[in-house]
């Protein structure tokens, strides 16, 4: 199967840790990042076994100063951790292919791309990179997709 | 953000899931391949799919697959039990999703945050969320899915006649 492979820009991404019994201090942070105009360009969050919720936020580096003070303003007890220099890699067509989520994930696990997250919509498989890794992701994934 | 409803273009709902959950501690390499091999193999397709590392490093993953019967949940523990390195390993019945497309969700802040604060202010803590700038997914215990789909259709418009399912576009 043939694949267009598509890297966002350079973006920031917020790493937070919460419990999943106390749903509003995310309902919190997500409703002052919204009234802040931050436009979140990926957003995954997943309960673990612990039912405590992983959370990771990505937006515009230009943002990433509104975000931080407007959370530390808000929630100073929250803890969150700032990834600077991030890119998502996306694969279309994805369509709930397990061939194509192999494919996708051995071609990075073979070049040593770190994966901080992944995701996927109907037609795409996503993952979030360092910067420092976009360009070996890319390349590794449009050889796998024949898009080279 | 207005009351007035957020116009959307599609909603794919799959109510009978098995959520596959896998989590590998923050020391290890985490072998995603070996384990989308098990599901390729099966030709089992993926209905839902996120990947999140904690502030300490450790690995959860989540699969969403179409109900599985009692017989393939029993073969693919097998399968996946063989897979390195992973900490814990669980199966779970009837779980549900929901995916929301909307070519223009990323010109508008604050939508992640909106659906959020309606599932929970209705008792809805979603299991796992993934949003892009152009959908939003959700996973939700079954026992939660008619509420939510009450929800989602209640801050979104959908297109007179629209269809739930069409493969027509790469950009979803």
């Amino acid at each position: 199967m043939i694949g267009r492979v598509k890297a966002s820009p350079v973006l920031d991404a917020m790493k937070m840790t919460m419990s999943g019994d106390d749903p509003l201090a995310l309902q919190n942070v997500l409703g002052v990042l919204g009234e802040g105009m931050i436009n979140i360009w990926l957003g995954v969050e997943i309960k673990n076994k612990e039912d405590v919720m992983n959370i990771t936020l990505c937006f515009n580096p230009k943002e990433t100063d509104g975000v931080t003070t407007l959370i530390q303003e808000h929630y100073p007890t929250i803890s969150f951790s700032m990834i600077k220099s991030v890119r998502i890699i996306s694969v279309f067509p994805f369509r709930d292919n397990a061939d194509v989520a192999f494919r996708f994930i051995k071609a990075l696990e073979d070049n040593s791309v770190p994966v901080l997250v992944l995701s996927t919509s109907l037609s795409s498989i996503s993952c979030l990179v360092p910067q420092d890794y976009c360009s070996i992701a890319t390349k590794s994934l449009e050889t796998t997709f024949g898009n080279s | 953000m207005n009351k007035e409803k957020i116009r959307a273009y599609r909603i794919i709902s799959h109510q009978f899931l098995t959520l596959v959950r896998i989590e590998f501690p923050g020391s290890f390499d985490s072998p995603f391949g070996g384990i989308f091999e098990v599901f390729k193999q099966r030709n089992l397709p993926l209905r839902f799919l996120a990947s999140e590392r904690s502030l300490k490093g450790e690995k959860t993953l989540y699969l969403g697959v179409d109900l599985l019967s009692e017989e393939t949940v029993g073969e693919l523990i097998d399968a996946l039990r063989g897979i390195g390195n992973r900490k814990e390993l669980a199966l779970i019945s009837q779980v549900s999703m929901a995916m929301l497309y909307g070519p223009h969700f990323g010109e508008m802040p604050g939508i992640f945050g909106l659906t959020f604060s309606a599932f929970a202010g209705s008792g809805i803590i979603p299991l796992a969320i993934s949003a892009s700038s152009s959908s939003l997914s959700w996973l939700f215990p079954s026992g939660q899915f008619k509420k939510a789909l009450e929800i989602l259709h209640g801050i979104f418009e959908f297109p007179k006649g629209f269809s739930s399912w069409e493969e027509n576009s790469d950009d979803l």
